[in-house]
């Protein structure tokens, strides 16, 4: 009988110390040698993201601070009780609450936060990334919790939505991991609900939180391979929008993930020279509206282009 | 020294009859890789090596639908934790009916045929890949189920295993395999 145990108990183990990483494609692999000549910053979160949302912080001194409201709608209610610091021990007020709100594809674009979970397309309803401190220290919540966010949905609130969050690879790329993925099919607790006008979220930790569910393929899949003379494709901030499915996938090399044939996508290309003072940077950009065809080839040539022109063209996505 | 090699091979042939009752045995199988959500299919050949040991052969196949396709060539070594065989005197017998519980570790290669480059910086097209788990087998003298849990040590992944296991070669005279009457 105790051998059965140990069985049963290693089975267990067996089926919960898993890996996906073989899901998270980088594209080519390994980033081409940098060219020290090329004229191109290399592809970085800071890049692009101080021309989207920047993160809010309030201090909260009691409950009467909450809930904490973002400048696009986002309402957090985070209560002492709920929260713990780095060694587990509880906390009292006051503490900081930070939210940045990534709501629309512009936002989601210049911060580098496409919308692919273990390199499947997701349907989103806006993300947003919230943190807590103390004394300088992040704080983590307890996994049973009283937390609720309030996002304002972008159009229709979507009743299939479900709640998922963000667990950054070693290569800093945010996958988005679906919540509750342990519990039994039909029984998965509700965090997450749409009613008037926006989602209600119930997170059992903070950090990277985003409101999607997967697009079920029903066409053909295929990879989009790109190419581009100057700069090469590791100085390319590459998205691929599908507008139908409100779904962002970034491209980490020559090959895109696996992306619906028939599909109208938008191909959004950034790049930045490598200028030391800032404002001697020089934007460059490449739109392009296609459908997809099977084995699908983009070349990409980037153009100078305005801060300005770059931000009119996103907000129009 | 070939001498040699040909004597071991020899003994290793005739333990097989000595103290083996199950037979060689051949398996068809369906496949879950949990953290893939992947499913396939495999075929095995199980040969008893020893009272508590036998070697597995396997080939694995995973479908071009799932977003990985691969396939998989391996041995696995099994050994039997809970065992149906049992000494009757000097020789050994077997209670095909009694459930068998066993570890197994093997290698396989693996040739991942849409590869496509990952954070999983070990996988690549061609790979060699260590594996540990435990199996259950149970069912009758000819017709067994069987389930495993494989622990893939290299990129850290786990998969289900549950299929079928074909005794033909077992003896039909069923009083040679049962358990002696209480």
């Amino acid at each position: 009988m105790k051998k059965i145990n140990i069985a049963i108990i290693a089975i267990v183990l067996f089926a919960i110390a898993c890996s996906k990483d073989r899901t998270m494609l980088l594209g080519d692999g390994n980033p081409t040698p940098e060219k020290p000549n090329s004229g191109f910053a290399a592809v970085s979160k800071e890049a692009f993201d101080k021309l989207g949302a920047q993160p809010e912080r309030k201090t909260i001194k009691n409950q009467d601070d909450l809930p904490f409201v973002g400048s696009q709608g986002t309402k957090v209610w985070l209560f002492d009780r709920d929260l713990r610091m780095p060694d587990g021990s509880i906390v009292s007020y006051p503490f900081e609450i930070e939210l940045l709100e990534l709501l629309t594809p512009k936002d989601m674009i210049l911060h580098l936060m496409p919308t692919v979970s273990r390199g499947r397309l997701l349907t989103t309803g806006g993300q947003v990334n919230i943190r807590a401190y103390k004394d300088g220290k992040e704080l983590k919540v307890t996994k049973f919790n009283s937390t609720q966010i309030i996002v304002p949905a972008q159009g229709r609130v979507d009743g299939l939505m479900d709640l998922f969050y963000g667990e950054e690879t070693k290569d800093g790329i945010v996958d988005w991991i679906e919540s509750d993925t342990s519990s039994v099919p039909g029984q998965k607790p509700r965090n997450i609900y749409g009613n008037d006008g926006a989602y209600f979220l119930f997170p059992n930790r903070l950090g990277w939180i985003n409101i999607d569910k997967f697009y079920e393929f029903t066409e053909a899949k295929t990879q989009i391979a790109f190419s581009s003379e100057n700069p090469p494709l590791d100085k390319i901030v590459i998205f691929l929008y599908f507008p139908d499915l409100k779904s962002l996938m970034q491209t980490y090399g020559e090959v895109s993930g696996e992306v619906p044939v028939g599909r109208t996508v938008k191909i959004i290309a950034m790049s930045i020279s490598d200028d030391e003072k800032e404002e001697d940077r020089v934007y460059h950009s490449f739109f392009q509206d296609l459908v997809v065809a099977d084995k699908q080839k983009v070349e990409i040539k980037l153009a100078p282009t305005t801060k300005e022109s770059l931000l009119s063209y996103l907000e129009s996505l | 020294m070939k001498n040699i090699y040909l004597k071991t091979a020899f003994l290793v042939l005739l333990s097989i009859n000595l103290y083996a009752q199950d037979k060689m045995a051949i398996g068809a199988s369906a496949i879950y890789n949990f953290p893939l959500q992947t499913i396939g299919a495999g075929l095995r050949v199980q040969m008893p090596l020893a009272n508590r040991f036998a070697l597995v052969p396997q080939i694995k196949y995973m479908p071009v639908f799932n977003d990985i396709h691969e396939a998989y060539g391996g041995i696995n070594l099994h050994y039997f934790l809970l065992n149906n065989t049992f000494s009757l005197g000097y020789r050994k017998a077997v209670n095909p009916k009694r459930p068998v519980v066993y570890l197994a570790a093997g290698v396989e290669y693996n040739r991942w045929i849409n590869y496509a480059p990952t954070v999983n910086d070990k996988a690549k097209k061609n790979n060699i890949l260590p594996e540990a788990g435990l199996g259950a087998s149970w069912g009758g003298n000819y017709v067994r189920i069987f389930a495993e849990a494989k622990y893939n040590i290299l990129w850290k992944e786990s998969y289900g295993e549950i299929g079928v296991l074909f005794f033909p070669f077992n003896d039909k005279l069923f009083r040679n395999n049962s358990c002696p009457r209480p």
